[in-house]
């Protein structure tokens, strides 16, 4: 439903993962919040692949400590991913969770499909680093495909996904391994949590170890500031500026919704 | 026409001027055509919508599982608290803005029960086939009337209404098509008439020799009546003796409401029959749609208690602020208490209708055990103009199709219009998708 003339709001980021298993979600959907937080994108779907109540839980925590209008968060029921990781338990530890059963989560491929269906034509980056059950799920869902069609800009594809689901339409993007050493270390980011230092990510880092695949954390940077990277030739100094000053940061007070020039 | 045989489906009384159709008797077994599911009876669906949304701090119960007690709103249906099922999580994502900006209160009714989005005009109107039309479409042809629509407040048809969303949207809660809505019958006697006498048999003269003399419609078929009565069993007599005297209430209660009307101040809009009082106005068209229930006349029936946005004010409460203005109340304890007050008098009048179900049987069961009807509103909170947790209570077991007694909690989003496909399933009428559904609810019939 489009109203010509109107306002158009930031750049969604659908955002679908096992998420909890490795570092590189952590990192990108650290990095999403805080962008969204400067009203830079907007997350609009926060989805797991993982059938995990942590999982799905540590969404809802990033969200309350960034603020801004929440969503509801997407869990598969499928079996897959039950077992807790290292990752995941040292993000949640200490924090308050307020996912304690599945009715407290959303069926994800309804959720993303609404998401969709509240946003201008071509506003929209799916990021996807997990399993495709989801996206799956999505393109069979009952008219579905038109909205994912007009509203999707493109599906970026990091982490352990390589292959979009069967028949998905648009532009799909399979984001090449970057270099390790695109993401600053431990110790340049670890004191920038001051203001939280029971912060997810930086509990994480903590026990994540120091190298990890960077995939979902170029997606982010590519969907959000187009002009400033590209996937095919990351600017790797530029990108660890923006990452060691926007990773650790508080986030600043919600602004009215703007679009700030990229 | 009576037979010595076993007694027709269709049969009426018949008199001079005059027909009335009958409620089911045994004495039409086996001409009685069989209903969706076992036992013979079949199942009634109704939705009553009220508007403005509903104060969920008092409606939502404190936890899921068997419904021992009952928040504040629905206090008033404790006698039926094994009757009802409250639904939590359900969700109409169509009745958000979705980039067209104001008019919470046009996409959700428009919404309600058609699960698409309305076209943001007030003219040029689109929304969606309402689902108990599909239902309508599909078995009303067993029944006289296909479905019925009636409510309570009187709402033009046209203009905007909301922000540039059409009147239609608010006013209207069952849509024949997509340009199509079926306006709600609001006068009582306009009802009466629509189903109990027929007009192209009652002529004018007729009508006036009624008024004037006071002579019941009944009279008009009691040589028919009586040879009826003396091919009926005890339990058939019974049916009758009830169906008939509910027909006389109605009666009574029409000439009741049209003294009052005469002594209203002029300024009233509309004094045509229409009672002045709020609970007197609900309780008659309630009543007529339980008979019409009875007689199988319908069994799909939409009630828009007021029209959504309504401003109308509580007067016999003590309440004369509009709703509609009340629900906006900036989280002021003041004008919250007088819209939980407003939410517990919809509630209550609701309760007297479930009561008149309950009290009638159909073999061995009661008349709200073989319907289901839906109470609820296409709001939740209706000072933010939330869409997600829609207040839904379902009434009655459909037949046996619904285990009621519980609150049934869903995961956070779950589409409306996933109930409405279970429910279209319920009727006998089978669709793979509608509006916004990801499938069926789960677990209605946990038995």
């Amino acid at each position: 439903m489009q109203f010509p003339g109107g306002f158009k709001p930031p750049h969604g980021i659908v955002f679908d993962a096992a998420f909890g298993d490795n570092l590189d979600d952590l990192a990108a959907l650290t990095l999403l919040m805080g962008l969204d937080a400067k009203n830079e994108c907007r997350a609009i779907s926060l989805s797991t692949t993982k059938e995990n109540l942590g999982s799905a839980g540590l969404f809802e925590v990033f969200q309350k400590l960034y603020g801004g209008r929440p969503v509801a968060v997407g869990m598969a029921v499928n079996g897959h991913g039950k077992a807790t990781t290292p990752i995941l338990d040292a993000a949640l530890a200490g924090q308050t969770v307020s996912v304690q059963s599945v009715l407290d989560t959303a069926e994800p491929h309804g959720n993303i499909r609404n998401a969709l269906t509240g946003q201008p034509d071509g506003n929209v980056s799916i990021i996807a680093t997990g399993p495709m059950d989801n996206l799956q799920a999505l393109l069979h869902l009952y008219k579905a495909k038109p909205w994912i069609e007009s509203k999707v800009k493109a599906l970026y594809l990091a982490g352990g996904a390589t292959k979009a689901p069967e028949g998905w339409p648009g532009k799909v993007v399979v984001v090449p391994q970057i270099d390790a050493e695109l993401m600053p270390g431990a110790d340049a980011l670890v004191p920038g949590f001051s203001w939280n230092e029971k912060h997810p990510f930086a509990q994480a880092l903590k026990v994540g170890g120091a190298k990890y695949s960077t995939g979902a954390v170029a997606a982010v940077l590519a969907a959000v500031r187009p002009n400033a990277f590209s996937l095919d030739k990351m600017n790797v100094e530029e990108a660890r500026k923006v990452l060691t000053e926007v990773l650790p940061a508080k986030p600043a007070p919600r602004m009215r919704p703007g679009r700030p020039p990229v | 026409m009576i037979t010595r045989k076993a007694l027709s489906r269709r049969a009426v009384l018949r008199g001079i001027g005059a027909t009335i159709a009958l409620p089911a008797l045994d004495a039409m077994a086996p001409a009685m055509q069989s209903s969706q599911l076992p036992g013979g009876k079949p199942v009634r669906m109704a939705f009553v919508y009220v508007p403005n949304g509903i104060d969920m701090s008092h409606w939502t119960p404190e936890k899921a599982g068997p419904i021992t007690s009952l928040p504040r709103i629905l206090k008033p249906l404790e006698p039926f608290q094994k009757d009802i099922s409250i639904l939590s999580n359900l969700t109409h994502n169509t009745g958000r803005a979705l980039l067209d900006g104001a008019g919470d209160h046009g996409r959700c009714c428009g919404s309600y029960l058609t699960g698409v989005q309305p076209r943001k005009s007030a003219v040029d109107i689109q929304c969606g086939v309402s689902m108990d039309q599909l239902v309508a479409n599909e078995i009303g042809k067993k029944t006289r009337f296909a479905s019925l629509e009636v409510g309570l407040e009187d709402a033009r048809q046209a203009g905007d209404c909301d922000s540039g969303y059409s009147c239609a949207y608010t006013n209207n809660l069952a849509w024949r098509s997509e340009t199509q809505p079926l306006p709600p019958v609001l006068d009582p006697r306009m009802l009466f008439e629509r189903l109990f006498g027929q007009n192209a048999d009652l002529s004018p003269e007729a009508r006036t020799r009624q008024a004037k003399y006071r002579k019941s419609i009944l009279d008009y078929v009691r040589t028919d009546t009586q040879r009826l009565e003396g091919k009926l069993g005890p339990t058939d007599r019974r049916k009758l003796d009830e169906y008939l005297s509910s027909i006389r209430e109605i009666e009574m209660q029409l000439e009741r409401a049209e003294k009052d009307t005469r002594r209203i101040d002029p300024m009233m809009e509309k004094p045509y029959g229409i009672p002045a009082d709020f609970a007197e106005h609900f309780k008659l068209m309630t009543d007529m749609i339980t008979v019409a229930f009875q007689a199988d006349l319908t069994r799909v029936v939409t009630f828009l208690v007021t029209r959504e946005g309504s401003s109308r004010p509580y007067r016999e409460i003590g309440i004369p602020d509009g709703h509609h203005p009340l629900t906006h109340h900036m989280n002021k304890p003041d004008l919250m208490e007088k819209v939980t007050q407003i939410n517990t008098y919809h509630a209550t009048q609701f309760g007297g209708w479930l009561e008149k179900m309950k009290s009638i049987q159909e073999d061995g069961a009661s008349l709200l055990d073989n319907s289901m009807i839906v109470y609820g509103a296409g709001l939740s909170d209706g000072n933010k103009h939330t869409h997600e947790d829609l207040p839904t209570l379902i009434a009655g077991r459909a037949g046996g199709a619904i285990k009621p007694g519980l609150r049934r909690v869903y995961r956070r989003e779950t589409p409306m219009s996933n109930l409405f496909l279970s429910m279209m399933d319920i009727m006998g009428v089978h669709a793979e998708n509608f509006g916004d559904s990801t499938g069926r609810i789960a677990g209605l019939d946990l038995a």
